[in-house]
């Protein structure tokens, strides 16, 4: 199974957060990576992502904010850990030998 | 621009329990972004969230599964031990409900089996290409006759005429006509019985009634003359073990007829449903050797005694057959042809062919082979057995919905912890089921006690395929799953509907619409239990008025003597010993009198004789009457009244003489009773008779038909039926003694008599049975209509148990409180009686219209009841109402 483009991003965002739900990935992707997302289509991968297996989520404890509503938070699995390295392998070899300049670091 | 909206629209294209985490994801960052950026741009994002989910949904049907599956398996599970520790906890509820619904299906079980055994009657192979062939006769536009026998010429002119016609078959229907007597001389005991199911046949019946000859061959068993076939069980009788084929057998009867028959076969025993019973068969052509045997049984077109059924080809239309029979008619009776002034025919027979398995529940002719059923009997029992249900049903409904109020609590409790209204709805239809299925099983337990009882009292034989029946089991198990969903379904959501706040507060009040339908459910079931005991008391006041009623003539104390079936050796000596006995039975001490005649009281009117006012006259003004053959004593010993003139008389010399009765004088045209006497009347339109009297008009058949008109023709000698009056009440006895005379005068028939009472209440066996079975169901009707007010009345006073409280504080007497409760139940009663009395006047005052003689409806037919369903709904409600009555108000004043 193949990862999307933004599923890898998020993929990506959730394994930088520790208790990750919409909101905070969504935020990650908007301001770190720098990438223009909608709260909708996060839920959207999101649900895809858990439908491929790349990720699981469970309810999560009674939070401290008003309301007091269980959030549902996302992890990746093993399957998700090793896909995303997949895509990283063959983006880096792709890479090898190109002189496109932009940010990045040339994996070695 | 408002976020309102907004958060509608999401809420509208998320899954509902997506909602609330999508919606707090949403504020989060909404509250982010007015830091960010100001409310003004954040609330734009917004509606830019709202819309992009808008777009796609979130958790929609194609999306993920809409919300974590719950294990089921456990869910039931715990449904079910509510279930059962609810039953256990509410006994007396439960057993209410269970009992109303097992009564309710065993007797739709039990009814379903009569039923269908009543419609599977002559289910031959080929059953609806078979047909009876019946006339009927019809003079100057007046039917005179329908007969469900026909011609004896009709069965081959029919094989003859139409090549349409398969197969055909005859029989005369000897044993019912006459009394039939056969005897075994070779046993060494002799043996003699009276036959009533013999017949004389052909091998059509073989093939059309499905007879299997189980020993001799069915081609020739009853080709010769002198040969007979016997059921099984018949040859049982006279022959034991020993095989019955090569033996004979005496066939004698009445009229003087004797034919020593050989065996020539055995049939297996005819199952219960066949509309005509046979246990002898002898060979038509033995027919023939009696005095003009050819003419009478052969080509005949006069006399119609000859049950006649043909099997016609598929396809053929029996209407067809039924017009082409006036032509066939008209080639064997060319007399008919005859036309009055106006060119209409003048004597006309209508053929009918009537569908085999029809007979048994639509033929009510005057002479049918056998005892028929009443379809209309049939289809009012399937709608009792309905009713029966629905009030049993309703009354489920009615105590779940009462008994709502207990389980409220646990119905919040279960809201509060996250039960959805569908969870809480399969809960209680979960719990509809279980107990159908116990109802369910009591009934069956029910039925199996009480189906031995039931199959006599019906007089069906207990090995019907009914219960072999994969339909019926099918037919179970969609009742319960049925019953259990529709009276499951609105108690189930009535009870999910508790807002879980108002109940756990303690402070719960039932609505009003449950309170309106509840009373209506009880009403209803008031109103049909009452229209169907009103029903039972005007079918019994019927029965016992025409039981009871002066029937004009002397009916007590009479033994009825049939003519012998053997008659011996010569006439003349048998003649001679009837003379003898008639005298040794009038010198009894116990014998008032004898009299003979040619028919009894209680045997059917064919009015098969002409008269006319004139000798020769044309037969447009011809008279059809029924004719009583009576010796001198007869009118005398009936103590009938006469009008005018007088009765016969030996002494006056009468001999061509007539007595009419009143209805008779008058359809001869006579203007008085005393203007006949004397005047002459023309026998068969030749023969002068003179009238001598003029007698009051009795009722010679059940009340349900009007007097006929009859004429009592002087037979000095008739001997068809003796009529002997007693004059002592130790019947016993003097039965004993004529039984001895009998045996003396008459060696060789099985002594056999009847009272004139019981022949002519057997008239109203099918009258009797209705009622039976009607006041059967009128009491299984109220008793479970009882049922449900005594759920009802201990919901009522629980749930007044504060205000009855109150009202004692007061200074209420226990008796204001109970006037108080009954006067409630009272109300639903009279309302109901409003229902239940035009019902029951309309529908009662149609039976009894088919009745000639018929009681009037009378108020005290409709109070009588009311009074006694009041009585017994008080009854039913005092336990419940006293305890709550003489309660300490205290206890339910008390704050818990």
């Amino acid at each position: 199974m193949y990862v999307g483009e933004f599923e890898e991003l998020v993929l990506l965002a959730i394994c930088g957060i520790d208790e990750a739900y919409a909101v905070p990935i969504h935020q990650r992707i908007v301001h770190k990576a720098g990438r223009s997302a909608t709260l909708g289509g996060v839920y959207r991968a999101l649900s895809r992502l858990e439908q491929k297996g790349f990720v699981r989520s469970r309810m999560g404890e009674i939070t401290h904010t008003q309301g007091g509503k269980r959030k549902r938070l996302y992890e990746v699995t093993g399957t998700g850990l090793a896909a995303v390295r997949a895509m990283r392998t063959a983006r880096d070899r792709l890479w090898e030998g190109l002189d496109l300049g932009g940010v990045g670091t040339v994996n070695v | 621009m408002s976020t309102k909206l907004a958060t509608a629209l999401i809420r509208w294209r998320v899954a509902q329990p997506r909602q609330d985490e999508v919606l707090d994801d949403i504020e989060e960052v909404y509250a982010l972004d007015i830091e960010r950026v100001g409310k003004g741009r954040a609330q734009l994002l917004y509606w830019g969230h709202a819309l992009n989910i808008a777009l796609f949904g979130i958790g929609k049907p194609d999306d993920e599964p809409a919300y974590e599956t719950a294990n089921p398996i456990d869910m039931y599970r715990n449904y079910l031990k509510v279930a059962l520790r609810t039953i256990h906890r509410q006994k007396a509820y439960t057993l209410i409900n269970v009992l109303g619904l097992a009564v309710g299906l065993a007797c739709v079980l039990l009814i379903l089996e009569y039923v269908q055994f009543e419609q599977s009657y002559d289910n031959v192979a080929d059953a609806e290409r078979i047909y009876r062939v019946q006339n009927n006769y019809i003079r100057n536009n007046i039917l005179i006759y329908e007969s469900a026998a026909t011609f004896s010429g009709v069965a081959p002119a029919m094989k003859a005429a139409f090549p349409e016609v398969e197969a055909t078959t005859r029989f005369y229907h000897a044993g019912a006509i006459f009394n039939t007597v056969v005897s075994n001389e070779a046993s060494a005991e002799p043996q003699h019985f009276r036959e009533p199911h013999l017949i004389f046949g052909d091998e059509g019946l073989f093939d059309l009634f499905a007879i299997n000859l189980v020993e001799g061959d069915a081609a020739t068993a009853l080709d010769a003359v002198n040969t007979m076939v016997l059921s099984a069980a018949t040859a049982q009788r006279y022959f034991g073990k020993s095989n019955p084929i090569g033996q004979t057998l005496r066939v004698t009867d009445e009229n003087g007829n004797n034919h020593l028959c050989t065996v020539t076969g055995v049939f297996a025993d005819q199952p219960m449903n066949r509309h005509v019973a046979i246990e002898l068969i002898v060979s038509y052509p033995t027919l023939h050797t009696r005095p003009e045997g050819a003419r009478r049984y052969e080509e005949n077109w006069g006399g119609y005694a000859f049950y006649t059924y043909v099997r016609l080809a598929k396809g053929t239309d029996p209407r067809w057959v039924e017009q082409q029979m006036y032509g066939v008619l008209d080639q064997y009776k060319p007399g008919y042809k005859e036309v009055n002034a106006a060119g209409e025919r003048i004597r006309q027979n209508h053929f009918t062919l009537v569908p085999l398995g029809n007979i048994h529940l639509t033929s009510h002719l005057q002479n049918e082979a056998g005892v028929n059923g009443n379809a209309t009997l049939v289809s009012f029992l399937l709608l009792i057995a309905a009713f029966t249900l629905i009030i049993a049903w309703v009354n489920y409904i009615n105590l779940s919905t009462a008994r709502a109020l207990e389980r409220a609590k646990e119905v919040g409790l279960r809201k509060v912890l996250g039960s959805r209204r569908g969870q809480l709805v399969r809960q209680f239809l979960l719990e509809a089921t279980v107990l159908h299925v116990i109802a369910v099983g009591c009934g069956l337990l029910l039925v199996w006690m009480v189906r031995p009882a039931f199959l006599v009292w019906a007089g069906i034989p207990a090995g019907t395929a009914f219960w072999n029946d994969v339909q019926i089991w099918t037919g179970l198990l969609a009742f319960t799953t049925l019953g259990a969903v529709l009276a499951g379904l609105y108690p189930a959501f009535v009870l999910s509907g508790f807002r879980p706040a108002t109940v756990l507060k303690g402070s719960f009040r039932h609505s009003a619409r449950g309170q309106w339908l509840r009373k209506s459910l009880v009403t209803f079931q008031f109103a049909l239990s009452i229209a169907l005991i009103i029903g039972t008391v005007a079918v019994y006041a019927q029965l016992a008025f025409m039981q009871n009623r002066d029937l004009g003539f002397d009916v007590e104390q009479t033994v009825i003597l049939e003519k012998p079936g053997n008659l011996g050796s010569t006439r003349a000596a048998y003649r001679e010993r009837m003379g003898a006995f008639k005298q040794s039975v009038r010198n009894l001490a116990a014998v008032r009198q004898v009299a003979a005649s040619s028919v009894v009281p209680s045997q059917g009117i064919h009015r098969g004789i002409v008269v006319t006012r004139q000798p020769n006259s044309p037969l447009s003004e011809a008279h059809s009457i029924e004719i009583v053959s009576t010796d001198y004593d007869f009118l005398e010993a009936y103590g009938m009244t006469m009008l005018a003139g007088r009765g016969f008389s030996e002494a006056a010399g009468d001999t061509s003489v007539f007595i009419l009765n009143a209805s008779a004088a008058t359809m001869l045209g006579f203007a008085s009773p005393e203007v006949a006497v004397g005047e002459t009347v023309y026998l068969y339109g030749q023969e002068p008779r003179r009238v001598v009297g003029v007698m009051a008009d009795y009722h010679h058949e059940s009340l349900q038909r009007a007097p006929d008109p009859m004429l009592f023709n002087l037979y000095p000698s008739v001997d068809a039926f003796l009529s002997i009056k007693l004059s002592t009440q130790d019947l016993p006895g003097a039965l004993a003694q004529l039984e001895a005379l009998y045996q003396e005068a008459f060696p060789g028939n099985p002594f056999r008599y009847t009272f004139l009472d019981d022949r002519f209440n057997a008239q109203y066996t099918a009258d009797q049975r209705f009622g039976e079975r009607f006041r059967f169901f009128a009491m299984l009707a109220i008793f479970i209509a009882c049922l449900g007010l005594s759920g009802l009345t201990a919901f009522a006073t629980q749930q007044r148990a504060k205000e009855i409280g109150i009202r004692k504080v007061c200074g209420a007497s226990v008796g204001r409180v109970l006037v108080l409760l009954a006067s409630d139940i009272l109300k639903l009663v009279l309302v109901a009686a409003t229902v239940a009395f035009p019902i029951a006047y309309i529908s009662l005052d149609g039976w009894l219209n088919t009745y000639a003689f018929r009681i009037a409806l009378t108020p005290m037919l409709f109070l009588m009841p009311l009074v006694g369903v009041i009585a017994l709904a008080l009854l039913t409600m005092s336990f419940q109402s006293l305890r709550a009555a003489l309660s300490n108000p205290i206890v339910a004043l008390r704050q818990e």
